[in-house]
Formats: structure tokens, C-alpha cells, sequence
């Protein structure tokens, strides 16, 4: 009973029980059988004090002193096995993992290597990948998102469903089956299709279950990833698109440029004389026309009116209030027009990648904050670049690193 | 134990968007006692679930409030729950969603909602319908584990069932339901000796462990950490408090009188008889529930196709709603509508009897969930999209009421999910094939 | 008397020329093409039903018809006829079997066994929309049409709907009754998928407006968005079933689409029941809104007598029984009253044999918009 106990502690801890955790456990089957109940009844609750404990539903990392450099800090061994497995799997260590910690192996390059090679090579990077892009573009709230119905009558629960799929699938597809180029995320001109998205994008379905990849002609209006109604879905409001939203979005997003809000003072009531304009271009000139908003709005809105020719959940139009949409616009001072001329720009854009690197590596380590940022970055950057921004070469870059496992001295003193 | 599987994703997301860490509190609730009802309320007094069916739905027009929200305007079909208006939910735009299966006329709709499945042949049960559901949770410690009563007069007018042939059969006399509820096997819920239960007392030794599991991290956080477990903390605190509330002994049930026996009356498809009927089908009802002879019951005021009529005339209500041309200057059919309208009175009036039986601090309605519904939207057309549903009650505090949901064509099926969920029971997702969903109609969750 | 009124729909196409030329970038349509290009187009429709405008004053002098419960309480003395107010279940048992197990016994299944009770239908001067030879839209006062002689060319005569003087002095089928509210939804609860491609003749024939014209039956429900109306765009796969795939040739200009005459099947099961409709020597004329891609239009034909009686006489049920005698009732009608006025008003394809008309003319409208028409690959 000891040992099951023990065994089963440590699978749900992610490390060996302390002796009064186990003490403890053991007491609950006795109280158990004391109250009548028998052994198998014993074992359920303790089970479940486990499923209930802080311990097993808060990922809780161990600090240790660095033996090589004193008065330095890293994470432990079986904190790190932790980190890396929900980092690259989403999920908590498995046993090979744990034993790895438990052997110090974690703490030594060689071990630490041979661990992060096995987590990459595994089918599970999937679901990890998944669970990164899902935070990085926060397609969790798709759950609160509404559309206006008679508006927007195709946006039913499957289409918001399929939508966040469609975008989860493109990026394991094409970064991590087919270990594309990041940059070229941006100018993909296919997509995975299934029926349900046909009516969305107005494109033929042939198969009639599951996905299959969709190229559009040469030439199409969509794009790359930004071109994905998910994204143009998220980033727009209940009743129409949203130029602004969308820039911001793309600067935050994807050039990791942080968009201040808008000052307290702004009068937010709406001006007769813009509203009534039919496009989304000339309502926003007022944005221009008072300085205070224009030092913000001239980053996102020129960025986002390239993507008016998608409504407000991404379906293709060519006129809004019957006018003819200009989609021109410019970024960081390439101008361009459309999405396809909004992808061509972030592909090319230098920022983009080391965005990327940043992004992943906040993700990875629970958003700590880590000690010599500005020199690890750069030499992250070196290896995406050396990879032909590679998505795993990546990974294994930030998961191999050392530095993946410090930790600050101001979050240390913090717990004293 | 709970079968509930803790989304581990839950406790990450928001790593980068910066927003604070949830838990997944379900698991704690619902290992507190297998039905998950423990955090409810503050008192511990029993949480009940019951079902009301008219027939032949509603005119969407006259049905459907238009705004969303708590502000919207009772249209001229509710006018008649003005009174009860603060108490209940109007969700409409929520469809059985029949996949390509044909329209069992009259079936699909009632059996869509109480099973989360369109049935291919009609009354068919692929699985339990909901009150049975519940009822396996909720009602196996009471004296009758459900309680069916037809004012419509005929007892097969039961959608309680457990399996297309399993039918939960209606009482239709009052004399009947007052005999089969006070008669011989009557126990006087207020009279029993208060044992604790063993099982609570095991559960309390888990909470112990995980108290000094909490304590011993808490001296270990930063401030900020703490906070950020804060949630969790809280949740584990409350699960202690109720569990010592469930051991000791509860209040008396002040409200159970036992009522005198009924007259003895006839039963008929003539409305006014039916209405007679139903009400004091109501009042023996509601006293079953006050004396905890049962935690789930079930009204039918008149069945599917409804065969309700009025005297003097040879169409009943639902060959009006076939045979009854629309009234060009009023845009509907009024005498078909007219049934409609005194099938709401007749829902007012149960209402009435719940709220009549105080209970704590509130009314034994407060301690309820009601699910009003019927077998189609406008039966004319026999249109299972947008179906009339009504959730009345708070539930002992779960619910929010005096909303109006609007489903947007989603499945009729997230409403018996949250009905499901409201009751304990630990179900993620419920239904099959398109009307499969895991989204409750979170809006009316306080 | 007055000449015929003729109006004729020219002036749709010369408006669609003159919007064209003002601007064409503003015709693209969602899926970036352009409504006047030649490519192949695909509908489903959205809406379909007999045009049934009403019965206007004057055109049921006698009144409307009765149904069987009404004309049993009708032939009671007034005494005994207040019994049966006051218990509607006997009045159905008096009236029953409402379902017969012996078709030869139905008087809805084998309506040709019994004697005519006679049926009020529209025969005077009537105001209707018909289908003129060169499959322009005509609206004219006129008496009924005859069954013409054998070998008269059905193409050269307009399509009439004589189907509405049939029903036009019946309850449930005036625009507030139960046949119009029960029409569409038969589209919108999945039972019932109508198609439509169209697509350019190229090669042989240099003609520029020639287009072949595919309308067929599918077994996928439509996709209903969230305000319960049919989505365009969808991909949507036709029957397998070679019968409902119906292909004719037509012509596509300036936005009007007029097919030649063919024959067609196409289901026609929701609810309980289970039938198709055959219409012979069937025309379809379309006008597709350049701005929004939406189509519309109606489908004139002859419907076979056989089919009528199957599908709206009988009334198959998907159990195998006849639910004609209830659906009756409802309605307003008798069954073998029907079935005789159908045959006293038929006009089209006349027996060989006898010279008695076999189908009757009826007039549908349709709405359809964009969608995928999926053809099913040989396996």
C-alpha cells in the first residue's frame, strides 16, 4: 500500500513524496477502514487527495543553489523535468523524464540534451505545440466571442470551432511536419479545409469528412496566416471588422511591439460627421485628425485597413456600405495593398523572427523573469536564423539552454 | 468518484496574455459528495429538479422576448408570468438539430431535448431523458426517486423515461397522486434521528491531507504567488466549512403538512377540466416536495400534439394549429394562440403553488430548477428549431434568473447540459452527433 | 372585354446592362469572380413552393370546400349534431378509419373506387401568372385551359397553372393556410435539398449564352446559419441516384436564365411524408441578382397525374400508410373530390388512347443562393 501510494504520488507530483505527505495518506485509509469502510475505499480517497492538493494542480518549481557558480540559483531537477514536459508536450514528466531528474541527469548538458532530443522526436510535440500557439494567439477566446446573427449568420458554434483547428493544424502541419521557413507562415497560400469552413471562405469542399489542404489560385485575396478567419474572426467586434484591433494585433503579436491604451481623456462618442462614412477608412480619419490618437493609431490602423476586404468573422467582400474598399496601407514604411501585401511585408520583415524567439522562450518558462535577457536573446536569434528559422531547431535552442533553468535572485528573495 | 478529467491546460493558460492562473474548481466540488451539490447553497436544504410540458409550442412572434439580457419586454404569450418574471430564464432560438433524420412530428422535439438525440422512429428513448438523469443523482435517497402527474388525464402522457419502452407513468386524479404520496408508506421526513453519513465523515480525512498539503505551501509562497492561489485557497476553505455543515444535523423540513384527501373528479380533454385538475395536481406536488418525498417531479399539462380543447368546439388545439388560417390583420392564428396563452396561466398558477410553500429564507421554488418546454416552436409547421423553454428557479442560489438567452440556433442540448451541471452531476459533454456540445448556457450561472 | 395584358420582362436585362457599364468591379461576388463571367454556377435553393396566390372576391362564388368532418356535421339534424360538438372523440371515431390497411378501400389511395362528391374549384375568368412560349412571364385574365388535342405541340402552348384552380377554394392552401407555411419548411429542417448548376456550353457551339442546366435532388441538409435561414457557399453533394439528376439546355443572358422543356424528378419527403414530384415538359426561368448572386425565379411544368395522386392525394407516409384522409381534413378538401376536379382541369399530354389529359399545369417559385454542387465520382 506504501509503495502504490508512493508510486502514484510521485506520477502526480512530479516528484517523490515527502515522508508526512505519505504519512498522511496512509492515515486516510486507516481512518477509512475505522469508519467501516474497506481498503479499496481507503485507497479511492487518497487517490483523490492527491487530484485535490495543491501540489498536483499548481506546477510548483524548487529552486537550488548552482553548486558550480555559489549564490546562483536554477531550478531543480525535478522542476525542470516539469518544465520541459509541459513546455514541449503540454502534459505532465513521464517516467523516462522523471528518472532522468532523479539521476541529476537534468542538471548536465549531455543529460539535459539527451532528454530535449527524445521530447521533440516524440508524437506528443504536437499537442505542446498546439497549446503554445493556442496561448500565443489566445485562441481561448473564442469561447466568449458572439457575432451579430444577422450580420454574421454563417458564424454558428461549428464554424468557431473548426476555425481555431484550421489554425492549430496550419502551423503543426507546416512548421512542425513540414519544418517550414517561420517567415513564410505569412505567405502560405494553402490552408486545411473541411466542409464546415467551405462556407466561410467560399470555396469548394469536395471531401466531405475531415480536412484536406485547400490552395488558393494565384493571385487569391487571402494569404498566409493573416488570412485565416480565426485571426480576422478574434481580432474584429460583433458587428463589423476592425482595422484597429487587427493592427494592434499585428504589431503585439508578431512584432512583440506593445501597443499603449487609449488615454483616459478620449472622447469615445461617436462623431456624426465620420460615422455615417461607409468605409472603415474614411471613419477613421478622425483618428488623424486629433494628435493625441494619431501618435498610437498611426501604428495599427494603416496595418489593419489592409484587411478590410475581410468582414468582421473573415468572409471575403469587395464593397462595405456599398463603396468599393481600398485595401492599401504600409508597414514600418513598406507600402503595400490586401493581405497578400500585408504577408510579403511581415515575411520580410526583420523584427518578426526575433518576436517569435521571445514569445516562445516567456512561454516555455512560465513567463518568469529571466537573468541576462538582451545576450540570451540575441544568441537564440543567431541559432533560429542558422536553422532556416526552423520551429524545432527552436525549440530544442531554448529547451537545451542552460539559461532556460535560472532563476532571477529577486524571485528567489521574494520567497524568503 | 468523480469521473471528471481536470483540464491540466487550464492552470497554463494565460502564460503569456498575462492573466491570472485559474483552477479547475469542479474537481473539488465534486469530490466533496458524488453529486457535486455541496458548494450549492449555504444551507443544506435539498436541491430538487422538475420538469412542466405543454403541447403544441407557442407563435414565435408573440413567444420570443426580443432584447437579451434582463431588460427585454414580455411578449404577448408570457404576459401571463408577469408576476413570476424576476424567477425565471426565457431562452429561446435553441433547435433539435435533426442531422438529416426525418421530423418525427411531435416526437422529435421533446425527445431531442430530454435525450440530446433526434430520434429516428418516434418516441424513441435512445437514452434516458433528463429527469431520469437527474433523478438517478439527486432522487435515489428519497422515498420515490421521481414523481409523474398528467392534468391532460391519460397516464402514458409521461415523457419520464428510461428507455423508449421504460415509461415513468403519470398519476392523472388527484386522488391517485394524494394516496400514492400520503397514503400507506408515508414517512414523515421530520421524524427520522439524524445519523451522520459515514461516507462524508472519509471524505472530511481527504480534506484534512490536502489542508496541511495548503498550509505547508503557503509558508513557502511570495506574496504574489499567494495571491495568485488565492482562488484555490478559498475553494479549499469553503469545501471544509460545507462538509461540516452536511455533518450535522439539518434543519426541520417546517414547510411539510400533510394535506387533507382531495375530492374525487373527472378527468377530460376540456381545458377548464384540465385546468382544475392541474391544479391541484400542483398543490399535492409541491407538498411532495416540501416533505422530501421526492427530489424530482414532473408536470405534463398536456401532451405532445396537444388534444386540450374547449367546449363547444370540434377542433381541438392542435388541429387548430393545422387547420386554423392565419388571421391576416393579426398576423397569427387566435384561437390556436388562445391555448397557448392558457397554458402560460396555467404554468403562473404552478408557479404560484411553489412559491406559496416558504423554505429558508425564500420559497421552495427558490430551492428548484424548473424546465418548462414543449415539443415544437410553431406547431403549425411542426418546427423543432427555436423550440419554447423556460428554466424557473434558482436553484438554491446556482442559477440567475429574469434573463433572456438567445441561442442562436445552437443545440437544445446545452440547455439539458446545464441542467445537468446545475444538478451536480458530473457531465462534460452531452448529446450525439451534431447536438453534441460541452458549452452550458453559461449566462444563466450565478 | 378588355385584350390580354402581357408583361413581359425585358426591361430586367436592360437595367442589368446599364449597372453593368457604370461600374463592374462592384459585381464581384464572394467568392471574388464576377457575375457576368462565364464560369459554372451552383445554387441551392432556399425556397420552393406552389404558387398559390389566393382566392380573390368573386372567385368562390359557392364558398370554400369542406373537409370530411365538416360535411358529416353539415348532414346531421341540427339536434344530433350538437353531440358530436361537444366530444370531438366521437366525431373522429364516426369518421374513422382515418388510416385504411386495404389501399383498395382508401378512398385517398384509390380515390377513381368512389363516386365524385363534387369539388368547388376556380373555372371562371382568373387573373394568373403563366409561362409563354418564349419563356417570358405573361399575367392575363383568362378561362381555364382545355386538354388539347392529341399531338398538339405542348411547346408552343404557354404553361398555365391550372393546379391552382384546382385548390384554389381550399382552406389550407390560401397564402394564410397551412400549405404555404408548411412549404419551406421542409428546406429548413434538412429534409428536402433542391440544386442548381449551371454551366457554359463551350466547344461544338459557338453560341454564347448556351448553358446546360443540372437541377437535382440531394440527401445533405442545408447549412442553416445562426438566424435559421440557409447559408450560401455551401459544398453540397448531389443524390446518388441518377433519376433526380435532371440536365436540360438553356439560355443565359443578361442574368435571366430560360431553360428548354424537360422532365424532372425530385424528392419531395419531409415530415412524415415520402414522395417526389414529376413534372413533365417543365421550363425553368431564373433571373440571378448581380449584386448579391441570389437567384430567382419559377419552375413551370405539368405534373403528372400518377405523381399528383401519389404525392398529393395519397399522401405516402413514411410508414406505408396513406395520410390523404386526415391531410384532407385539415385542408379542406375530399379526396376523390380532388382527384376528379385534377382530371376535369388536367391540360397537358393527352392519352393516346382515350385523348384524357395525364398531368395538369402548376407553377413553383424558387429562391436559391450560391453553393458547391458536388458531383460524386464514379467509383
Amino acid at each position: 500500500m506504501r509503495n502504490f501510494l508512493a508510486y502514484y504520488g510521485r506520477q502526480l507530483f512530479r516528484r517523490p513524496l515527502q515522508e508526512t505527505e505519505l504519512r498522511r495518506r496512509l492515515a486516510i485509509v486507516a481512518e477509512v477502514v475505522t469508519l467501516g469502510g474497506d481498503v479499496y475505499q481507503g485507497l479511492e480517497l487518497a487517490l483523490a487527495s492527491f487530484l485535490v492538493s495543491p501540489e498536483f494542480l499548481f506546477r510548483i518549481e524548487t529552486a537550488q543553489e548552482d553548486p558550480g557558480h555559489p549564490r546562483r540559483w536554477r531550478l531543480d531537477g525535478y522542476s525542470r523535468a516539469a518544465r520541459l514536459s509541459y513546455f514541449l508536450w503540454n502534459t505532465t514528466p513521464d517516467e523516462a523524464l522523471l528518472r532522468a531528474a532523479e539521476a541529476g541527469e537534468l542538471t548536465t548538458p549531455g543529460g539535459l540534451q539527451a532528454q530535449v532530443v527524445r521530447l521533440l522526436d516524440s508524437p506528443r510535440l504536437d499537442n505542446g505545440i498546439r497549446a503554445l500557439f493556442s496561448d500565443m494567439l489566445a485562441l481561448d477566446r473564442f469561447d466568449e466571442l458572439s457575432k451579430d446573427v444577422s450580420l454574421y449568420p454563417a458564424y454558428t458554434p461549428a464554424v468557431a470551432e473548426a476555425l481555431q483547428e484550421q489554425t492549430l493544424l496550419t502551423l503543426t502541419k507546416y512548421l512542425l511536419d513540414g519544418e517550414g521557413d517561420y517567415r513564410d507562415l505569412f505567405v502560405l497560400d494553402w490552408m486545411p479545409m473541411n466542409r464546415t469552413l467551405g462556407v466561410v471562405y467560399a470555396v469548394p469542399v469536395p471531401w466531405s469528412e475531415g480536412w484536406q489542404n485547400y490552395r488558393f489560385e494565384a493571385g487569391a485575396a487571402r494569404l498566409g496566416l493573416l488570412g485565416q478567419a480565426s485571426l480576422l474572426s478574434l481580432h474584429a467586434h460583433a458587428g463589423s471588422s476592425s482595422p484597429t484591433l487587427r493592427g494592434r494585433f499585428i504589431r503585439e503579436t508578431f512584432l512583440c511591439q506593445p501597443i499603449p491604451p487609449p488615454p483616459a481623456d478620449v472622447d469615445f462618442t461617436l462623431d456624426e460627421a465620420f460615422a455615417v462614412l461607409p468605409t472603415a477608412r474614411e471613419r477613421l480619419q478622425r483618428h488623424r485628425k486629433e494628435t493625441s490618437c494619431a501618435a498610437c493609431h498611426h501604428l495599427m490602423d494603416p496595418v489593419g485597413l489592409t484587411l478590410e476586404r475581410f468582414d468582421g468573422i473573415g468572409m471575403f467582400r469587395f464593397r462595405e456600405n456599398s463603396a468599393a474598399i481600398d485595401a492599401s496601407g504600409e508597414l514600418d514604411g513598406v507600402k503595400f495593398a490586401g493581405a497578400s501585401g500585408l504577408g510579403q511585408a511581415l515575411q520580410s520583415h526583420p523584427r518578426v523572427p526575433g518576436c517569435l524567439v521571445d514569445t516562445v522562450f516567456r512561454y516555455g518558462a512560465s513567463g518568469t523573469e529571466i537573468p541576462d535577457s538582451q545576450a540570451l536573446q540575441a544568441a537564440l536569434e543567431r541559432r533560429f536564423a542558422k536553422s532556416g528559422y526552423r520551429l524545432p531547431a527552436l525549440l530544442q535552442a531554448i529547451a537545451g539552454n542552460e539559461a532556460f533553468f535560472a532563476v532571477s535572485r529577486a524571485s528567489v528573495e521574494d520567497r524568503s | 468518484m468523480s469521473r471528471k478529467s481536470l483540464s491540466r491546460r487550464t492552470l497554463l493558460r494565460g502564460v503569456l496574455q498575462g492573466s491570472a492562473v485559474s483552477v479547475a474548481l469542479p474537481l473539488l466540488d465534486g469530490f466533496l459528495n458524488s453529486n457535486g451539490t455541496a458548494l450549492a447553497s449555504e444551507a443544506p436544504l435539498p436541491l430538487r429538479f422538475g420538469t412542466w410540458f405543454w403541447g403544441c409550442g407557442m407563435t414565435p412572434e408573440r413567444w420570443n422576448p426580443q432584447r437579451e439580457g434582463s431588460h427585454f419586454e414580455l411578449p404577448a404569450e408570457l404576459q401571463a408570468l408577469s408576476a413570476h418574471r424576476d424567477q425565471f430564464n426565457v431562452l429561446s432560438g435553441f433547435n433539435v438539430h435533426l442531422d438529416g433524420r426525418p421530423n418525427q412530428v411531435h416526437s422529435s422535439g421533446v425527445v431531442g431535448t430530454l435525450t440530446g438525440n433526434a430520434p429516428s422512429v418516434p418516441d424513441e428513448f435512445a437514452s434516458p431523458s433528463l429527469d431520469v438523469l437527474v433523478a438517478d443523482a439527486i432522487g435515489s435517497g428519497n422515498r420515490f426517486r421521481s414523481l409523474e402527474a398528467a392534468a391532460s388525464g391519460d397516464p402514458r402522457h409521461s415523457y419520464s423515461r428510461r428507455s423508449s419502452s421504460v415509461i415513468n407513468a403519470a398519476e392523472v386524479s388527484p386522488v391517485g397522486l394524494y394516496q400514492r404520496i400520503f397514503g400507506a408508506g408515508f414517512q414523515d421526513p421530520n421524524a427520522r434521528d439524524f445519523q451522520p453519513d459515514p461516507k462524508l465523515m472519509m471524505r472530511r480525512s481527504v480534506l484534512s491531507a490536502v489542508k496541511e498539503d495548503r498550509q505547508r505551501l503557503e509558508r513557502q509562497l511570495s506574496a504574489a504567488d499567494r495571491v495568485r492561489l488565492d482562488q484555490y485557497f478559498t475553494a479549499v476553505r469553503q469545501a471544509e466549512q460545507q462538509l461540516n455543515i452536511m455533518l450535522s444535523e439539518p434543519q426541520p423540513l417546517a414547510s411539510c403538512q400533510v394535506p387533507g384527501m382531495p375530492e374525487v373528479s373527472d378527468t377530460d380533454t376540456d381545458i377548464e377540466v384540465v385546468d382544475r385538475n392541474h391544479r391541484q395536481l400542483a398543490g399535492l406536488m409541491a407538498l411532495a416536495v416540501a416533505c422530501d418525498q421526492t427530489r424530482v417531479f414532473n408536470m405534463v399539462y398536456s401532451p405532445g400534439a396537444s388534444n386540450l380543447r374547449r367546449a363547444g368546439s370540434t377542433a381541438n388545439h392542435h388541429q387548430l394549429t393545422h387547420e386554423e388560417s392565419v388571421d391576416p390583420a393579426l398576423g397569427y392564428q387566435p384561437r390556436a394562440t388562445w391555448f397557448v396563452e392558457r397554458s402560460m396561466a396555467a404554468f403562473a398558477t404552478y408557479l404560484d403553488i411553489l412559491k406559496a410553500i416558504p423554505e429558508g429564507d425564500g420559497s421552495l421554488l427558490d430551492n428548484c430548477l424548473l424546465l418548462a418546454h414543449s415539443e415544437t416552436s410553431l406547431a403549425k409547421t411542426h418546427d423543432v428549431s427555436g423550440l419554447p423553454l423556460i428554466l424557473v428557479g434558482r436553484a438554491g442560489g446556482r442559477v440567475r434568473t429574469g434573463l433572456h438567452v438567445k441561442g442562436r440556433g445552437d443545440a437544445v442540448t446545452r440547455v439539458g447540459l446545464t441542467v445537468q451541471q446545475l444538478m451536480g452531476l458530473p457531465v462534460s459533454r452531452w448529446g450525439t452527433r451534431s447536438m453534441q456540445t460541452d458549452r452550458p448556457v453559461s449566462e444563466v450561472l450565478a | 372585354m378588355k385584350g390580354p395584358i402581357v408583361v413581359k420582362h425585358y426591361f430586367t436585362g436592360l437595367i442589368i446592362v446599364l449597372l453593368l457599364a457604370r461600374s463592374s468591379l462592384v459585381l464581384a461576388l464572394a467568392d471574388g469572380s464576377l457575375a457576368e463571367e462565364r464560369k459554372q454556377r451552383g445554387y441551392v435553393l432556399t425556397d420552393f413552393r406552389l404558387v398559390t396566390p389566393g382566392a380573390g372576391p368573386g372567385d368562390c362564388p359557392d364558398g370554400f370546400n369542406e373537409g370530411y368532418s365538416q360535411r358529416f356535421l353539415n348532414a346531421l339534424p341540427e339536434a344530433e349534431r350538437q353531440s358530436y360538438l361537444e366530444n370531438p372523440r366521437r366525431l373522429q371515431q364516426a369518421l374513422a378509419p382515418w388510416y385504411y390497411d386495404d389501399p383498395e378501400q382508401d378512398p385517398c389511395a384509390s380515390p377513381g373506387n368512389f363516386p365524385d362528391p363534387g369539388m368547388l374549384t376556380i373555372d371562371g375568368p382568373l387573373m394568373l401568372q403563366r409561362m409563354e412560349p418564349d419563356g417570358s412571364l405573361s399575367q392575363r385574365r383568362s378561362l381555364p385551359s382545355a386538354c388539347p388535342v392529341i399531338g398538339a405541340d405542348l411547346k408552343e402552348r404557354a404553361i398555365d397553372n391550372q393546379y391552382w384552380r384546382v385548390m384554389g377554394c381550399v382552406r389550407g392552401y390560401q397564402p394564410t393556410g397551412q400549405a404555404a407555411a408548411f412549404a419551406n419548411s421542409f428546406i429548413a429542417d434538412g429534409s428536402m435539398t433542391v440544386l442548381l448548376q449551371i454551366t457554359p456550353v463551350t466547344g461544338e457551339v459557338d453560341e454564347n449564352d448556351l448553358v446546360e442546366v443540372l437541377l437535382a435532388s440531394s440527401h445533405t441538409p442545408v447549412t442553416l446559419g445562426t438566424d435559421g435561414r440557409p447559408l450560401p457557399w455551401a459544398s453540397i453533394p448531389l443524390a446518388e441516384e441518377v433519376r433526380y439528376h435532371n440536365r436540360v439546355r438553356g439560355t443565359l443572358r443578361d442574368g435571366v436564365l430560360i431553360t428548354d422543356h424537360f422532365d424532372l424528378h425530385i424528392i419531395k419527403a419531409a415530415q412524415r411524408l415520402d414522395s417526389e414530384l414529376y413534372l413533365r415538359d417543365a421550363r425553368l426561368r431564373l433571373e440571378i441578382d448581380s449584386a448579391t448572386g441570389k437567384a430567382s425565379g419559377l419552375l413551370a411544368g405539368y405534373w403528372d397525374i400518377g405523381s399528383l395522386a401519389h404525392a398529393a392525394i395519397r399522401i405516402q407516409d413514411r410508414t406505408g400508410l396513406s395520410s390523404g384522409k386526415p391531410a384532407a381534413d385539415t385542408h379542406g378538401y375530399t379526396c376523390p373530390g380532388k382527384y376528379y376536379a385534377v382530371k376535369r382541369l388536367a391540360d397537358g399530354h393527352p392519352d393516346p388512347g382515350t385523348g384524357e389529359c395525364t398531368s395538369i399545369s402548376v407553377i413553383h417559385s424558387l429562391h436559391a443562393v450560391p453553393a458547391f454542387v458536388i458531383e460524386r465520382k464514379a467509383p
